[in-house]
C-alpha cells in the first residue's frame, strides 16, 4: 500500500494543499479581507515553524540518548517569551517603524544603515542556516526512505552507497522545495515585505504536526503500552534506560545551561524566526495572544516525546533502528500504514514549514544586503539608471533560493549526511546566536556602535566556524584532520575542540563560550573605544528610544537634503511599479493634503518617506544609496544631530527648573501674604488702641472740663458743692495720671524699654507691703480683706517695685468686683510646682467663660455693660500680665463664674529660674 | 499594582522565577528513580513547572483595563493597505 509513487503522489498533493491554503488567503488579503490582521491564532501558529523536523524526529532521538537533555530547547523559547513586554515589543515596534524587512536589515538599520554590517550579517546567516537545511532535507529524505519499505523497518541507506545526485532523492526534494518556496514567497515584490499566504500556510503546517506528533505519542503510550505507568514502569527495570530519567553526572549541567541559552537566542536571532514573529507580524496586539500559545504549543508537542524515545529503546532493544526515526517506526513496527503515513506527512509539514521560510528569508536578505548594493555600486553595470528593477529583484530572490536550498543539499551529501539531527541543528543555533549581542546591545545600549557590532560579530563568526564548521566539514576525510586533534601546526592550544586549553565542558559549550567572549568582547570594547558617525547616532537613538519617538516624525528631521518629486518618483516606480508607487504618492500627499502635481520640490519628509518606502523592498542600506543617487545633501553634522536630539531632553530640564521656580516664588508670595495679612492686623490693632486710649482719656477729662466749667461759671454753687466738685476734678485728674502712667508703663514694656531692677528676693515682704499700701482702700470701701501666707515661700527672682504692682493691681480689681454689700476679698501666697503661687479671689459676680482670655488685654472691661461707667483703667491686669511673663511666669484665671473671681499667678522659684535663663536668652 | 508598570514588573519577576525554576541547581533535587502518577519525578517536575509558566505569562498578558491598546501608528508609517494590490495589477 505505501508504494513510493503513492508516498509521492501524497506528499505532492500535501504540499499542493499548502500551496492552496496560501494562494487563498492571499487573495482575501489582496481584496483587503486580510485573515492574518483579525486572527492573532495564525500569528501564534506560524511562529511554531520553530519546530522542525528537528523537533519532530530529532527531539525523540536526542531523548533516547540523554533523556530531557532535549528540553532546553524549547524552555529558552519560553524564558525569552516571558519578557516580551521588552524585547519581542521593542524588537516588533522598532521593525515596524523603519520598515525592516530582514535580520540583516534590522542591524544594518540600527548601526548607521551599514552596508558592510548588512553583507557580514548576510554571509554568517547563509553559512550558519545551510546546516539547518540540510538538516531538514535529510529528515524529509530519510523518513520516505524508511517509509516506503513499509511494513520492513529498514534504514536508509548511507551517503555514500546513494546514486549520484540526479539520481537521489534528496535532491529531488531540493529543487520541488525550492520551487514550493519561489512560489510560496517571491511571486511579486510586495513593498511591505508581507507574505500572509506563507505565514497562513505555515500556521496550518505547525497543527498538523502538532496533531501527528500527539498522535504518536498517544498510539505509543496507550497503544503499544498501557499508559504512562506501564511505560516508565518498563523503562526503570533496565538500567540503561532508567538513566534517562535522570540528569547525568556534572557535563550534562554545562550542557543544560548552554542549550538553554543558545534556544533563547535562537527564537529572536533565527533568519526565519525574525521572519515570522517580527517581520510579518501585521499586528502588534497579536503578540499578547502568541506570547503563551507558542510556548504551550511547545510544551504539547514536547509532551509525548520521552515516551516515544523511551517506547522506541522498549521496542527495539538491540540498536539497529536509529532513534531519530523511532516517531516513524513505532507505528510501522505494529502496522500502522495510515498512522505512518500522516506521521510522515506530518514530519514533511515541519521540514517544509522551515525550509521555504527560511529560504525565503534568506533570499530576502542575500538580495537586498548583498546582491543589490554590490550591484548598485557596480558603476558600468548603470544599475541606477535602468528603469524597471523589480523583475532584477524578483530574479535575484529566486535565484538565491535555488542556491541557498542547493547549499543545503551539498552540506547534507558531503557533511551532515552522518550526524544525528539534532547536532547538525545546534551548529546552526550557534551561529544564529552571533547575532544576540549586536540586537539585544543594540536596542538597549545607545553607544554600541558599528565598528563594535562589525569586530565582534566577525570574531564570533569566526571563532564559530573554527570550533564548529570546520571539525565537521574536516571530518570526512577530504580535508586534513590532523589539526583537530593536535592543533594547527601542532600548536596545542589551538585545538579547535580545546581552544586555549579549555577542556572538560562539551563542544558545544566551548564553542558557545569563545565565540560569546570574542563576539561580546569586540562590540563592547570597540564601542567604548570608537567613535559614531551622525547616522549611526541617530538610529541608535530611534531604536534604543523607539516608543519615544515611534510617534514623532522620526528620521526626516535629521535629514537636511533636497530633491525633486519627480525624480523620488521615478525611483519608487523602478523598484515597485508604476501603481503601486502611484498609490504611495497620492496617499502621502492626501494625509498631508498636499498637491504633488505643484510640489517640484521634496521636502525632507518627503525624502524620508521615499527611502522607508523603498526599505521595504530592497532593505535599508541598499534604500539609502539609491536616495542618495537623487537627493542632494547631507545627514546634518554631528552637533546638530545631538542638538536636536538632546532639544527634548532640555526643554524638559528647563519646565523642570521653571516649576521648581514658580513653586519657590509661590511659597514666597505666600509668605508675603502672611506677613501682609499680619501687618494689617497690627495697624488694625493700633487703630483699636488708639480709639480707645482716646476714649478712656476723654471720660475723665469730659468731667473735669464740666466741673470746671460749672465752677468758672459764676453760678450760684454753695461751698459744699464747691468743695465736692473739685474733689470730682482731683480724683478725675488722678485718674487720668494714672491712666497716663499707665499706657506709658504698657507702651514702654512692650518696647521692652523698661528698666528692670531685677533681684533675688524672700517675697514675704513685697506682699506685705503691696496690702500695706491698699489696705486704706479696703477700709475705705469696708471690705473684708484675708491675708494667708505660707511660712516658706521660695526665693524668687524680680523687680520688687513690680511685684507689689502686680499684687496691687490685682488686689484693687477684687475690691471693685467684690460684692458691694460685704465685700470679702482673700490673698494666699504658697509655695507651689517649684515656684511663688499666688492667689487673689473675691466674692463678686465672677468672670464669664469668653472673658477668660481676654480680660488680660488691654482696655478690656469685664461685665461691661454700656450703661455702667468703667471701675478701672482696663490697663491693670495687661501690665500685670507683662510683668508676670517678664518673670519667667504666668497669670491666669482660676474661678468657676457665678462664684466669685479668682485670678492666680506662679513665679517660678529662683532655682528654677536660673536653669531657665540660659535657654530664655 | 495595575497598568503597564505591572506587567513589566511581573514579567521581570516570572523570568527570574523561571530562570530558578528551571536552573539545574533546582534539577539536582529531582533527578532520583522515584515516580509520581507513574511519570519520573524529573520529568513530571519540569513539565509541571512549565505549564505553570506559561499560564502566569498568559495571565499577565490578558488585555485588562488601564492597559491602553498597545500598537500606536507613527504619523510618518506607510500603512500597508495603501501599498497592497486591492487587484489594480
Amino acid at each position: 500500500m505505501l508504494a513510493p509513487w503513492f508516498v509521492a503522489v501524497a506528499s505532492f498533493a500535501y504540499l499542493c494543499l499548502l500551496f492552496a491554503v496560501a494562494y487563498y488567503v492571499d487573495k482575501r488579503a489582496d481584496a483587503g479581507r486580510s485573515l492574518l490582521r483579525s486572527n492573532p491564532y495564525i500569528y501564534a501558529f506560524s511562529i511554531a515553524v520553530y519546530c522542525t523536523s528537528w523537533t519532530y524526529y530529532g527531539s525523540v532521538g536526542r531523548a533516547a540518548s540523554s533523556g530531557i537533555g532535549f528540553l532546553p530547547i524549547y524552555l529558552g523559547p519560553t524564558l525569552v517569551f516571558v519578557l516580551w513586554w521588552f524585547l519581542l515589543r521593542k524588537i516588533i515596534r522598532i521593525s515596524k517603524a523603519h520598515r525592516i524587512t530582514s535580520i540583516a536589515d534590522f542591524i544594518s538599520s540600527r548601526y548607521g544603515k551599514s552596508t558592510r554590517l548588512s553583507v557580514l550579517v548576510t554571509v554568517i546567516a547563509v553559512v550558519g542556516i545551510v546546516p539547518y537545511i540540510s538538516l531538514q532535507l535529510k529528515a524529509i529524505s530519510s523518513s520516505f526512505y524508511v517509509l516506503i519499505e513499509y511494513p520492513e523497518i529498514v534504514m536508509p541507506p548511507p551517503v555514500s552507497e546513494r546514486a549520484s545526485p540526479v539520481g537521489d532523492l534528496t535532491f529531488l526534494v531540493a529543487l520541488v522545495l525550492s520551487l514550493f518556496a519561489i512560489l510560496f514567497g517571491t511571486r511579486h515584490i510586495d513593498a511591505s515585505e508581507h507574505h500572509e499566504g506563507m505565514v497562513a500556510a505555515v500556521a496550518f503546517e505547525s497543527v498538523i504536526k502538532l496533531i501527528a506528533s500527539v498522535s504518536v505519542g498517544v498510539f505509543v503510550t496507550f497503544g503499544l503500552f498501557n499508559g504512562f505507568g506501564d511505560l516508565f514502569g518498563r523503562a526503570a527495570m533496565e538500567p540503561a534506560l532508567a538513566q534517562l530519567f535522570l540528569m547525568e553526572g556534572g557535563g550534562a549541567y554545562g550542557q543544560w545551561v548552554t542549550l538553554t541559552l543558545l534556544s533563547m537566542a535562537a527564537i529572536i536571532c533565527l533568519p526565519r524566526q525574525f521572519q515570522v514573529t517580527v517581520v510579518e507580524n501585521v499586528n502588534e496586539d497579536h503578540l499578547a495572544k502568541a506570547v503563551w500559545l507558542f510556548p504551550l504549543y511547545l510544551l504539547a508537542i514536547n509532551l509525548f516525546v520521552l515516551p516515544i524515545a523511551i517506547g522506541g529503546r522498549l521496542m527495539f532493544p538491540d540498536g539497529s533502528v536509529d532513534a531519530d526515526t523511532f516517531v516513524l517506526t513505532l507505528p510501522m513496527s505494529d502496522r500502522r500504514d495510515g498512522l505512518a503515513l500522516f506521521v510522515f506527512l506530518g514530519g514533511l509539514s515541519a521540514a517544509t514549514s522551515m525550509v521555504i521560510v527560511a529560504a525565503i528569508a534568506l533570499s530576502t536578505m542575500v538580495c537586498n544586503d548583498l546582491v543589490m548594493p554590490a550591484l548598485l555600486r557596480t558603476g558600468w553595470l548603470r544599475l541606477t539608471e535602468r528603469d524597471d528593477l523589480s523583475r532584477l529583484l524578483l530574479l535575484i530572490r529566486r535565484a538565491s533560493i535555488v542556491v541557498i536550498l542547493l547549499l543545503g543539499y551539498v552540506y547534507f551529501r558531503f557533511v551532515g549526511g552522518a550526524d544525528s539531527l539534532v547536532t547538525i541543528g545546534l551548529v546552526s543555533f550557534a551561529a544564529a546566536a552571533q547575532f544576540a549581542p549586536p540586537i539585544i546591545g543594540g536596542i538597549f545600549w545607545k553607544g554600541a556602535s558599528r565598528d563594535g557590532a562589525f569586530v565582534g560579530l566577525s570574531l564570533g563568526f569566526l571563532v564559530w566556524a573554527y570550533t564548529l564548521l570546520l571539525p565537521l566539514v574536516a571530518r570526512p576525510g577530504w580535508f586534513p584532520t590532523d589539526f583537530i586533534d593536535q592543533g594547527p601546526f601542532g600548536i596545542a592550544l589551538l585545538k579547535p575542540h580545546a581552544l586555549f586549553g579549555l577542556t572538560g565542558v562539551d563542544g558545544m559549550t566551548h564553542a558557545l563560550f569563545w565565540s560569546m567572549l570574542a563576539n561580546i568582547g569586540g562590540l563592547v570594547i570597540v564601542s567604548l573605544w570608537g567613535r559614531q558617525s551622525p547616522l549611526e547616532r541617530i538610529q541608535a537613538v530611534l531604536f534604543v528610544d523607539v516608543f519615544r519617538w515611534s510617534g514623532s516624525s522620526s528620521t526626516s528631521q535629521f535629514w537636511r537634503g533636497s530633491a525633486t518629486v519627480p525624480d523620488l518618483y521615478a525611483l519608487v516606480v523602478r523598484f515597485i511599479g508604476q501603481s503601486r508607487a502611484r498609490r504611495a504618492f497620492v496617499t502621502y500627499a492626501h494625509e498631508r493634503q498636499l498637491n504633488l502635481s505643484e510640489l517640484t520640490e521634496a521636502d525632507p519628509d518627503l525624502v524620508s518617506f521615499t527611502e522607508r518606502l523603498l526599505a521595504g523592498a530592497i532593505g535599508a542600506a541598499s534604500a539609502r544609496v539609491m536616495v542618495a543617487t537623487v537627493a542632494k545633501g547631507e545627514v546634518m553634522g554631528s552637533e546638530e544631530v545631538m542638538e536636536i536630539l538632546e532639544e527634548t531632553s532640555q526643554v524638559i530640564e528647563y519646565s523642570h527648573s521653571l516649576e521648581q521656580k514658580s513653586r519657590e516664588l509661590e511659597a514666597k508670595s505666600e509668605a508675603l501674604r502672611e506677613a501682609n495679612e499680619r501687618l494689617k492686623e497690627l495697624d488694625s490693632l493700633k487703630d483699636e488702641f488708639l480709639s480707645t486710649v482716646s476714649h478712656e482719656l476723654r471720660t475723665p477729662l469730659t468731667s473735669i472740663r464740666s466741673f470746671s466749667e460749672v465752677l468758672v461759671g459764676g453760678q450760684a454753687v454753695s461751698n459744699e458743692e464747691r468743695t465736692r466738685f473739685l474733689g470730682i476734678i482731683v480724683k478725675e485728674s488722678e485718674r487720668l495720671t494714672r491712666l497716663i502712667n499707665q499706657i506709658l508703663d504698657l507702651a514702654k514694656m512692650e518696647a521692652n524699654s523698661v528698666d528692670w531692677d531685677m533681684e533675688a528676693l524672700d517675697p514675704r515682704g513685697a506682699i506685705e507691703d503691696a496690702v500695706a499700701a491698699i489696705s486704706s482702700l479696703f477700709k475705705e470701701n469696708r471690705i473684708v480683706l484675708e491675708i494667708e501666707i505660707e511660712e516658706h515661700l521660695p526665693e524668687v527672682f524680680v523687680d520688687r517695685d513690680r511685684l507689689i504692682q502686680v499684687i496691687v493691681n490685682l488686689l484693687s480689681n477684687a475690691a471693685k468686683f467684690s460684692d458691694s454689700a460685704a465685700g470679702r476679698v482673700s490673698l494666699e501666697a504658697r509655695s507651689r510646682e517649684g515656684g511663688l503661687l499666688v492667689h487673689v479671689a473675691d466674692n463678686g459676680r465672677g468672670i464669664d467663660l469668653e472673658d477668660r482670655e481676654t480680660i488680660f488685654e488691654r482696655f478690656h472691661q469685664a461685665n461691661k455693660k454700656p450703661t455702667e461707667r468703667p471701675q478701672g483703667t482696663g490697663l491693670g491686669l495687661a501690665i500685670s500680665r507683662q510683668i508676670v511673663e517678664h518673670f519667667g511666669g504666668r497669670i491666669w484665671v482660676e474661678s468657676p463664674p457665678g462664684d466669685g473671681a479668682c485670678l492666680a499667678f506662679l513665679i517660678p522659684a529662683i532655682a528654677r529660674r536660673q536653669a531657665q535663663a540660659p535657654a530664655a536668652k | 499594582m495595575t497598568g503597564l508598570n505591572a506587567v513589566r514588573e511581573r514579567s521581570l519577576a516570572l523570568f527570574f522565577i523561571a530562570l530558578l525554576a528551571f536552573s539545574p541547581a533546582l534539577l539536582v533535587v529531582f533527578s532520583r528513580h522515584a515516580f509520581i502518577f507513574g511519570v519520573p519525578v524529573l520529568y513530571a517536575y519540569l513539565l509541571s513547572v512549565w505549564g505553570g509558566v506559561i499560564l502566569c505569562i498568559a495571565l499577565n498578558a490578558f488585555p485588562r483595563e488601564g492597559v491602553p491598546a498597545q500598537s500606536v501608528r507613527s504619523d510618518n508609517a506607510i500603512s500597508d493597505e495603501s501599498l497592497s494590490d486591492k487587484g489594480t495589477d
